[in-house]
């Protein structure tokens, strides 16, 4: 069962809002979205390159507005200010650690219509996948930090920040690790052209296409571990057949989509011509 | 060609037959004839244009962020698309673009225009 946890779905009051989608941060939370050190970002508080006021209790409250120019200035990306402050300490792996993996993905997706066509298929094709949803950039770069994703499926456009920006500093976050990227857009190759730079050796999905390209990369990224979970499933699998991958462990139909998604991002990673 | 709109009944039978011409085809070649998860996105799209309408009607009173009109109408255009009506898709990036620099009474009656094709289209039974 895929399990959707949405976020802060855009234009739908029915769903619960997290705070991350508030106009204050806490110093825990910036520290996790922008990869680094809790003092770290205290200092920034106490340098005034964030805006904060603090609780009674004397917590900082960082605003959204201060974060988002703060990375909006920051065009080279997190890491470097991560690694300039000592940034986090990360596992050798930079990624989360869990007994039983549950393969993670974020969606940054500020369109309710495609939020809802990513939940259907992620739902449909991908058991056992649990699937959160962020509606703008400031919130996904929070989820990301708490959520430590295995795959992100990025908008271009997104309210707060331009696309290009978010996907250089979610590249460049010390916690990035083995993430994979997915950019999902409905801009034409000649309107993609400004952000080629954050789009190079990326895999691209044009929407009208979703249902069609989506699956096979989501399964070209994704594979391993859903393959890990059949393992784990069935303990009187021998090793050997394990040891295949996903021509073994998975129907044919999903070593073919799996084939299909590399020719795909071999296709979409190339630079777009520009088309006028 | 304006596609005629699709009674809510008509989805019941699950006939891809029942759809019109250009949903078909967005069903043969955009969702590998999966009509369940074509009708599944089509039925939430409905859902969701009642909030669209009623962001749009906000934003065209209030006169003030372009942006959040122009991601909008690309929001629109996107979906438009995937479900097979670039017709009315075309129109939805007709705002998209005017939506950054025409004048507000411009862009209403865009906007006009676009909703009326939706109603149209989908059989929308919208106040907005």
């Amino acid at each position: 069962m895929c399990h959707l946890l949405q976020n802060t779905p855009m234009n739908n009051t029915n769903n619960p809002v997290d705070m991350s989608s508030g106009a204050y941060f806490t110093t825990l939370e910036v520290a996790k979205m922008l990869g680094m050190a809790v003092r770290s970002v205290q200092l920034m508080v106490d340098r005034g390159d964030l805006q904060a006021w603090k609780t009674p209790g004397g917590h900082r409250r960082i605003t959204r507005d201060s974060l988002e120019r703060w990375i909006k200035g920051s065009r080279a990306g997190v890491t470097g200010v991560a690694a300039m402050h000592g940034g986090a300490t990360l596992r050798p792996s930079g990624r989360r650690r869990h007994s039983v993996h549950v393969p993670r993905v974020l969606l940054i997706e500020d369109s309710v219509h495609f939020q809802n066509l990513v939940s259907s298929l992620v739902r449909q094709r991908f058991e056992g996948v649990e699937l959160h949803v962020s509606a703008d950039a400031i919130a996904g770069l929070v989820s990301f930090g708490h959520l430590q994703p295995d795959l992100i499926i990025v908008d271009i456009l997104l309210p707060g920040m331009d696309g290009a920006t978010l996907i250089a500093g979610l590249r460049s976050h010390a916690l990035f690790g083995n993430c994979k990227l997915i950019v999902l857009t409905a801009l034409d190759a000649a309107q993609r052209e400004p952000y080629a730079h954050a789009l190079q050796d990326v895999a691209v999905v044009h929407k009208p296409r979703l249902v069609q390209d989506l699956p096979p990369l989501i399964e070209a990224a994704m594979g391993h571990l859903l393959d890990d979970r059949s393992a784990e499933a069935s303990p009187i699998t021998p090793p050997a057949l394990v040891a295949g991958g996903a021509v073994a462990s998975a129907p044919a139909k999903a070593a073919k989509a799996a084939s299909k998604a590399k020719a795909a991002v071999a296709t979409e990673a190339r630079p777009q011509p520009a088309n006028g | 060609m304006k596609p005629e709109p699709l009674p809510p009944a008509a989805l019941a039978g699950d006939s891809v037959a029942q759809l019109p011409p250009c949903e078909q085809g967005a069903v043969q070649s955009l969702f590998d004839n999966d009509l369940a998860l074509f009708l599944t996105f089509r039925a939430a799209c409905i859902e969701q244009f009642e909030h669209d309408f009623r962001l749009a009607t906000e934003l065209l009173a209030a006169q003030q962020d372009r942006a959040a009109l122009v991601r909008l109408a690309h929001s629109l255009k996107g979906v438009l698309h995937t479900l097979g009506h670039t017709e009315i898709g075309a129109l939805a990036h007709g705002l998209q673009v005017q939506a950054e620099r025409a004048d507000w009474a411009e862009l209403q009656g865009q906007w006009t225009a676009l909703r009326l094709r939706l109603v149209a289209a989908f059989g929308l039974d919208l106040a907005a």
